[in-house]
């Protein structure tokens, strides 16, 4: 009886696009080239990129913390709310008390005694993560209403001061804040892939149950995760506020089905216990790169949210067969379909 | 003498529980002025004023409605953003159950109630031509309409005056859907319209057709897109105090305001004024007003109290 075999070595493409993170890089590689094709004006220049750069910061800081909260095993659903709370406080404490540096460590202060808070109410109060989250969205939102009286704050002249220019201005073209998400993913790969913390995590995400008898006080480490996560949510509230130099009642939760777009583009496994930071890089590039390209590629109305959903479609499977064309069912079956054609042949010839 | 003041204590202390629609979220750009003004009406007429957010979202007030409807209140302010027919069997078990209800901010045709809002499509003809006046626009030039263009949707009805004010003016123009996304977080309209604009470079105006939080990042778009204050017309909707800066500065030439304290205040006062006398069929236009370079110094501080 013939059998399928693998072949005994894996191809230099095969290795290549198993190093984390390239074959979602060559999906946004791919996904530029077409729209320098079909949009060269605006993809051409370089105004549109500097834009992405800018914009693209928030979620992705989210996006990152998101990424290990996922690899947990876990989900929060209440980073908009901490966005917003933390932007009020910078705002307040700007406009106010005229406090800038201190203004963002406030900032992240509350955004990180949120997320102990949410942590609490997850490992406490035993709700499940997806429930217990989308409470505090709406708790941690409501609050802020109260506290705020609902209004928005402008804060022009922040746009003067040195803590613009440290979290949100420009070197050359350059937008700071791209720099310090850039730099927040490195770190957090490395927390990750070459930390306890990391490994705890992807224990915990692996089976919860194997990490206890392990001796993880899981408890522990996920009070730390969405710890973490909220102090990440704060300090892109703070950017998100320092970039518009303003803060909105509601800022944040249009980034609620992006950030969670993103880490999932990214290769981040929903089941838990595997997470790919490099991924969730470039699966946010791509979130915010779609819409601009197809407006600017003249697609516009009715079909941009069609065409989003279709070039989703094509980067996650594009992805997933360049890491390995087993993982898509699709491909997996027609592989096996010619392997076997193959050997047939072989065998009546 | 005695009898007409005793009455006109009664409608002022009136203890009626009212159900108020007010649009988006709580304190949003285009919903606290609304919220203010029925807050202050509540107060002074003394109702037990019970809010609901919609966020704008025509299926959500239809519910909200209906939800309002179940409690038995007094009165209902609803928006007429679902449409007549939708809100048919709502208006028609209102009326069975002796509840009043009175429109905000979107009106529903044909149903007799007294509304207290823009003419929306009007707005829209007025803003786009407002744009025209303002940024000095002529048959020929190009611009871009951010909006939506999804019938039922909240702007629709502004969307589609602009638009026909533009076609009757000659001028060009490009339909941009704006996402739910950027509905919720205006910051990330920012790149689309870097990338509208990079594309069409010969585009004299954005228009947004009536989203107060996308309005206040236009001057994030033109200082982004590397254009200087006034070498794009932009306009929109709803005054804010993030607004107000791009007035200031330039980058914004025009802004019709809906003047929404008086879609809060007047339906509570029209609302109390029906149950205890019976008067209805009131209908005020409440915008008209619009902020540009020549006036934001005189409304900036009602602006900051979240009035205008």
């Amino acid at each position: 009886m013939a059998t399928l075999q693998r072949p005994a070595k894996d191809s230099l493409f095969t290795r290549f696009f198993r190093i984390e993170g390239t074959a979602i890089a060559l999906v946004f590689v791919l996904l530029i080239l077409v729209f320098l094709t079909t949009a060269p004006a605006a993809f051409g220049g370089y105004r549109i990129y500097m834009s992405f750069m800018a914009s693209v910061s928030p979620p992705l800081i989210v996006a990152l913390g998101l990424t290990l909260v996922v690899v947990a095993g876990e989900i929060d659903l209440s980073f908009p709310s901490v966005m917003a709370f933390s932007g009020y406080v910078f705002c307040i404490l700007f406009q106010q008390y005229d406090m800038t540096f201190l203004a963002v460590l406030a900032a992240i202060g509350v955004g990180i005694a949120m997320g102990f808070v949410n942590g609490l109410v997850v490992t406490k109060l035993g709700m499940p993560s997806l429930i217990g989250t989308l409470a505090m969205l709406f708790l941690w939102g409501g609050l802020l209403t109260v506290v705020s009286g609902g209004i928005s704050i402008a804060i022009p002249t922040i746009r003067d001061t040195w803590v613009h220019a440290v979290f949100a201005g420009r070197i050359g073209l350059v937008p700071v804040q791209f720099l310090w998400s850039i730099a927040l993913a490195i770190a957090i790969w490395f927390l990750l892939n070459r930390h306890r913390f990391g490994e705890s995590l992807l224990f915990i995400g692996d089976s919860l149950k194997v990490a206890r008898v392990v001796g993880i006080a899981t408890d522990r480490e996920k009070i730390k995760l969405f710890t973490l996560m909220g102090g990440l949510s704060a300090f892109a509230g703070v950017i998100l506020t320092l970039d518009t130099g303003t803060y909105f009642s509601q800022a944040g939760m249009g980034y609620l089905l992006v950030v969670v777009a993103a880490v999932f583009i990214g290769g981040t496994s929903i089941f838990g216990g595997s997470g790919k930071i490099a991924g969730t890089v470039f699966g946010s590039l791509i979130v915010a790169v779609i819409e601009a390209g197809l407006v600017a590629s003249g697609i516009q109305g009715f079909w941009t949210r069609f065409f989003i959903g279709v070039v989703f479609i094509v980067s996650v499977t594009m992805n997933m067969a360049l890491e390995d064309p087993d993982k898509v069912p699709l491909l997996r079956d027609l592989r096996a379909f010619v392997r076997k054609n193959q050997i047939n042949r072989k065998e009546s010839v | 003498m005695v009898t007409s003041s005793v009455m006109a204590q009664e409608a002022v202390d009136s203890g009626m529980t009212i159900y108020f629609q007010m649009g988006g979220n709580p304190g949003d750009a285009a919903t606290l002025a609304r919220e203010l003004g029925a807050r202050d009406a509540a107060r002074i007429m003394n109702v037990d004023l019970i809010e609901q957010h919609s966020g704008w979202d025509p299926q959500r007030m239809v519910v909200q409605a209906n939800e309002a409807l179940a409690a038995q209140p007094d009165a209902i302010v609803v928006m007429g953003h679902a449409g007549t027919d939708a809100m048919s069997l709502f208006l028609d078990q209102a009326k069975a159950d002796g509840i009043v209800v009175v429109v905000n901010n979107n009106a529903l045709p044909g149903s007799g109630q007294s509304y207290f809002g823009l003419d929306n499509y009007g707005a829209g003809r007025n803003l786009a031509n407002l744009t025209i006046e303002n940024g000095n626009l002529t048959a020929g030039d190009e611009v871009v309409v951010y909006g939506a263009f999804i019938e039922g949707a909240a702007g629709f009805d502004v969307a589609a005056g602009s638009t026909d004010a533009l076609t009757d003016a000659g001028i060009a123009f490009d339909t941009l859907q704006w996402s739910n996304e950027a509905v919720l977080d205006p910051s990330l309209a920012v790149p689309v319209l870097i990338a509208y604009l990079e594309s069409n470079p010969d585009t004299k105006a954005i228009i947004v057709a009536g989203h107060g939080g996308i309005t206040a990042v236009l001057d994030r778009v033109l200082i982004d897109a590397g254009k200087a204050p006034g070498e794009i017309a932009t306009s929109g909707f709803d005054i804010s105090p993030a607004a107000i800066q791009g007035v200031k500065d330039g980058y914004i030439t025009v802004i019709l305001d809906q003047q929404p304290y008086l879609q809060g205040f007047m339906p509570v006062v029209a609302a109390v004024l029906e149950a205890k006398y019976g008067l209805a069929g009131l209908d005020l236009n409440t915008g008209g007003g619009y902020l540009t370079q020549a006036n934001v110094a005189e409304l900036e501080a009602l602006i900051a109290l979240g009035i205008r």
